[in-house]
């Protein structure tokens, strides 16, 4: 075998081979570990953000949206009667009658921004446990409570959607109540606001779904049952879990456009990685030959050139984790329904490991066998 | 040859784990149907039955009736897992199977007949159990039971009918046209 610090002196003879090298890899798996992070970081946001113990009763034909969904005001009630194995909380079911409404808020300073409006009562703390006041209070009659996220979402400043501060919502004012945090969902980008005030700023008088929290998953079927038996109220039972994996599938080419463009560069990169490699294997195939010639075998040569190229992927590997780390981790990214938070987790590095190493060992399998190849008097002389 | 090999035994494998897959997919419909359920089912078709539109203009809360339809009106007719279906009336909605040109994946929604229509001719139909509960255990698959299906079937309407709802509970089920 050679040593490697064979490998590691031959890397520093062409400095402006190894930064391409370098740099190439580190686009690469910075490439690979932002599509990983951002595929993951909106699969998981999704995935979270419904609980396959709540059921959702929506309009018939509004399976695809809430916000498009009809239903009377009082199935909260009746949904509550009706339906057997909702969970109660000391004496009141949890069933939260809701309005989904897409609008704009305007900030004092005249910025606004589109979001997803969502019209409360108490009860929707019961269906949706996740949900955290971190700052001042529920919302009351003229007052909205914002996520701690939603100030991405609407592209509003930070310090204009403080506790206290008053907003615009479709041109009547409302007093900021308080600040709520709900994990990895989609909640967290959201303004709720009471439901008799969104009934009369969405002009409407019918809800957009009821959402009950069943005490076990297995009585969805219940909430099934009770949507056929009421084909009068024309309703849909949804899990709250399949709506937003169905909004997942809905953002699949989104993220498949994603690991398109990752694997694009990669390929071009490792075509030009091919191109280097060649290039600097083809000038040492004396030299190569020479290391044959005095009793190191053909596989310790390759070894020693893959070793190579691999230490240099690697050094990209890192250049990227530190890129990825600095740049990319704990970013919030905005999309259509909420916004999610980048996290360079350690399956991410493990990806972008796994494409360094990858990246190194495939550059250079090619080169070296190609220089390899001819005989040794052949090569001698070349 | 040695390709030839290589290629002969990945399909092998294929083949092996679509058929495990096919027969998981069978072993979790069987499980989760209910034997007692099968007593509902009967072999003679009833020749009285009416349609639904006529039955829903005349039926009150505790009348004996007789029905004929289709399993259609909705997306999904079955209850996962409960003794449950919607039935549609043939003569008034129209599966999209029988509509030229359409390629509707789900053809007993009948989604070309509006809403008010769907709801004027479909009724709910149920197999309760002894303690006055939806029986568990889906009815899909029980004497060829599909969507689209055709039944006649005997039953009492529910209390909880009017007359834009029609809920019946089954006492025996004929499934005509499987």
């Amino acid at each position: 075998m050679l040593p490697l610090s064979y490998a590691l002196r031959n890397l520093f003879r062409d400095k402006s081979r190894l930064i391409q090298t370098v740099g190439g890899s580190a686009l690469v798996v910075l490439l690979i570990m932002a599509a990983t992070a951002l595929n993951g970081g909106m699969a998981g946001v999704l995935s979270a953000s419904g609980s396959p113990r709540n059921a959702i009763l929506i309009g018939t034909g509004s399976e695809e949206s809430i916000q498009r969904s009809e239903v009377a005001a009082q199935l909260g009630g009746i949904a509550e009667a009706g339906i057997p194995g909702v969970l109660s909380a000391l004496g009141t079911p949890a069933a939260s009658t809701e309005i989904h409404y897409m609008s704009f808020l305007e900030a004092k300073d005249g910025t606004r921004g589109q979001g997803l409006f969502r019209g409360v009562t108490l009860r929707a703390l019961l269906v949706h446990p996740e949900v955290r006041l971190l700052e001042g209070t529920f919302p009351g009659a003229g007052e909205v409570m914002v996520g701690r996220l939603a100030w991405r979402k609407l592209g509003i400043a930070e310090e204009k959607l403080q506790v206290g501060s008053v907003v615009k919502l479709d041109g009547s004012e409302m007093r900021i109540s308080g600040i709520f945090a709900a994990p990895g969902t989609v909640m967290e980008s959201e303004v709720w606001a009471v439901l008799g005030d969104l009934y009369m700023l969405a002009q409407r008088d019918t809800a957009s779904c009821v959402v009950l929290r069943m005490e076990e998953a297995k009585d969805f079927s219940e909430v099934e049952l009770f949507s056929q038996q009421r084909l009068d109220l024309e309703l849909t039972a949804l899990r709250e879990s399949d709506y937003y994996s169905a909004l997942g599938a809905f953002y699949r080419p989104l993220r498949v456009m994603t690991w398109i463009t990752a694997g694009l560069v990669a390929a071009g990169a490792i075509f030009g990685g091919f191109n280097t490699l060649y290039a600097a294997f083809a000038s040492r195939i004396r030299e190569l030959a020479t290391l044959q010639a005095i009793g190191f075998g053909r596989g310790a040569v390759f070894f020693s050139l893959v070793q190579e190229s691999v230490i240099a992927c690697l050094a990209g590997t890192l250049l990227a984790s530190v890129i990825a780390l600095v740049f990319l981790d704990g970013r919030t990214i905005p999309f259509s329904i909420g916004a999610f938070t980048v996290s360079i987790s350690p399956q991410v590095a493990i990806a972008g490991l796994g494409t360094g190493i990858l990246l190194g060992v495939l550059g250079a399998v090619p080169p070296a066998i190609r220089c390899l190849k001819p005989s040794l008097p052949k090569a001698l002389r070349s | 040859m040695k390709t030839k090999l290589i290629l002969a035994l990945a399909c092998a494998s294929l083949s092996v784990i679509s058929c495990e897959k096919k027969q998981a997919e069978t072993s979790e419909s069987v499980s989760s149907a209910n034997p007692s359920l099968e007593k509902f089912f009967t072999e003679e078709a009833f020749a009285d039955a009416e349609a639904i539109h006529a039955v829903k203009l005349k039926a009150k809360p505790g009348d004996e009736v007789v029905l004929r339809g289709q399993l259609m009106g909705r997306g999904k007719v079955f209850v996962d897992g409960r003794a449950s279906f919607i039935l549609g009336d043939p003569e008034k909605l129209t599966p999209c199977n029988q509509i030229p040109g359409d390629g509707c994946e789900t053809p007993w929604d009948a989604c070309c007949d509006d809403k008010e229509l769907k709801l004027a001719s479909t009724a709910s139909i149920q197999i309760l159990g002894e303690d006055g509960r939806v029986l568990d255990g889906g009815l899909r698959g029980i004497g060829g039971l599909k969507e689209l299906s055709e039944v006649t079937l005997k039953g009492v309407v529910a209390e909880q009918s009017s007359t834009d709802l029609l809920l019946v509970n089954a006492t025996a089920i004929h499934v005509t046209e499987p």
